[in-house]
């Protein structure tokens, strides 16, 4: 190969702690993962078992952002223009929670 | 004298654009706000999933007594039962869940990559992202023999409202349960699939420049950080699909 391919940085070493804390936060989002399979088994179908399903869902996304997305570490004007429109929207969601009949009678 | 020296400073204050509050690159930053539409669309597409569904009756009764019917929504464990090899035989989710996983390792290979980039590890880079475009494409194959087994159906087929069989779906019509079914779940699993389909392109095109060298010569790995937040917004999508499409 041409010596231009072969100008490389200086790589620096593996931080097995960084390494480690990444494995960990995976382990933690399969548990999750399985934790709702096994639940939507599990539980009757109903208010409760979805709930828990939902929850166990919002935490898998907080680890999936914060963790491996890195959105934890950003400043906080960076993490609140990414979170408040969200947040509008599960407003939303709950608007159409107590409205949502209306809404469903007008359409059909 | 004071006058020309002001002009050949370099802007830095503040009210002259000199300083970055959001302390992030502009094409990471641009990525994250390009994130942010694109959850906005895949709230509206589960939003009107949760009208359509919420407008049709649930089924009432046990998962053993559950037969297809216009009548009302299906259940996804009975509908999403197959595994290739093993046609006939009940094997409620498995199938997802190993969708589910091929797509969660894909993620973890991507944080490593990322991982790989920030210390300037080109092999490492280059392994890693490898491995995710290998899991993206393993769960682009999975997709599509999902699709196909969705789209041709049971042997048994489902009762039409005009009492008919039918087999498989269609955008019109499915054996599984009310039109609007098959329609959402085109709509709904096909865009999260564009994405793969394009966080795959991505990724293709960064390994490309991982491999000559590029981001060595430019003296940081930040693409492999852009294109990984891209990745794992789409795992993170699958997280919102999975839960709402397969599990409730």
């Amino acid at each position: 190969m041409s010596d231009f391919n072969d100008v490389t940085a200086d790589v620096i070493p593996k931080d097995p702690e960084k390494i480690n804390k990444i494995l960990k936060v995976s382990a933690i989002i399969a548990v999750l993962a399985i934790l709702q399979v096994v639940l939507a088994f599990l539980l009757p179908r109903g208010g409760f078992s979805y709930t828990m399903i939902v929850f166990l869902m919002v935490a898998k996304a907080y680890y999936i952002t914060a963790e491996l997305m890195h959105l934890k570490n950003e400043v906080k004007v960076l993490i609140g223009s990414i979170l408040i429109p969200i947040l509008f929207i599960v407003f939303f969601l709950f608007v159409l929670y107590m409205e949502g009949n209306s809404i469903v009678a007008k359409l059909y | 004298m004071s006058n020309t020296s002001t002009v050949t400073k370099p802007k830095m204050s503040v009210w002259d654009g000199g300083n970055s509050p959001l302390k992030a690159s502009y094409g990471k930053l641009m990525m994250w706000f390009f994130i942010l539409s694109d959850a906005l669309t895949f709230f509206a597409l589960l939003i009107a999933y949760g009208l359509i569904r919420y407008k049709h009756p649930a089924f009432e009764g046990s998962t053993s007594e559950f037969v297809f019917s216009q009548e009302y929504w299906p259940l996804p464990e009975v509908v999403f039962n197959a595994f290739p090899g093993f046609e006939g035989v009940h094997l409620p989710l498995l199938f997802v869940v190993l969708m589910t996983f091929i797509l969660a390792l894909s993620s973890v290979t991507m944080v490593l990559a990322v991982e790989a980039g920030n210390r300037m590890d080109k092999d490492g880079v280059v392994k890693w992202l490898g491995w995710t475009i290998l899991g993206g494409v393993a769960f682009l194959a999975c997709m599509a023999w999902e699709w196909s087994h969705f789209i041709h159906g049971t042997p048994e087929g489902g009762m039409l409202l005009d009492g008919s069989i039918f087999h498989g779906a269609t955008l019109s019509v499915n054996q599984y349960g009310p039109p609007a079914y098959a329609a959402v779940f085109f709509f709904v699993t096909g865009f999260h699939g564009l994405h793969v389909f394009s966080g795959i392109v991505l990724n293709i095109y960064v390994f490309y420049n991982a491999v000559i060298g590029t981001f060595d010569r430019r003296g940081h790995y930040e693409m492999v950080e852009k294109s990984g937040l891209y990745w794992h917004f789409v795992d993170l999508v699958w997280v919102f699909v999975f839960t709402f499409f397969y599990l409730i």
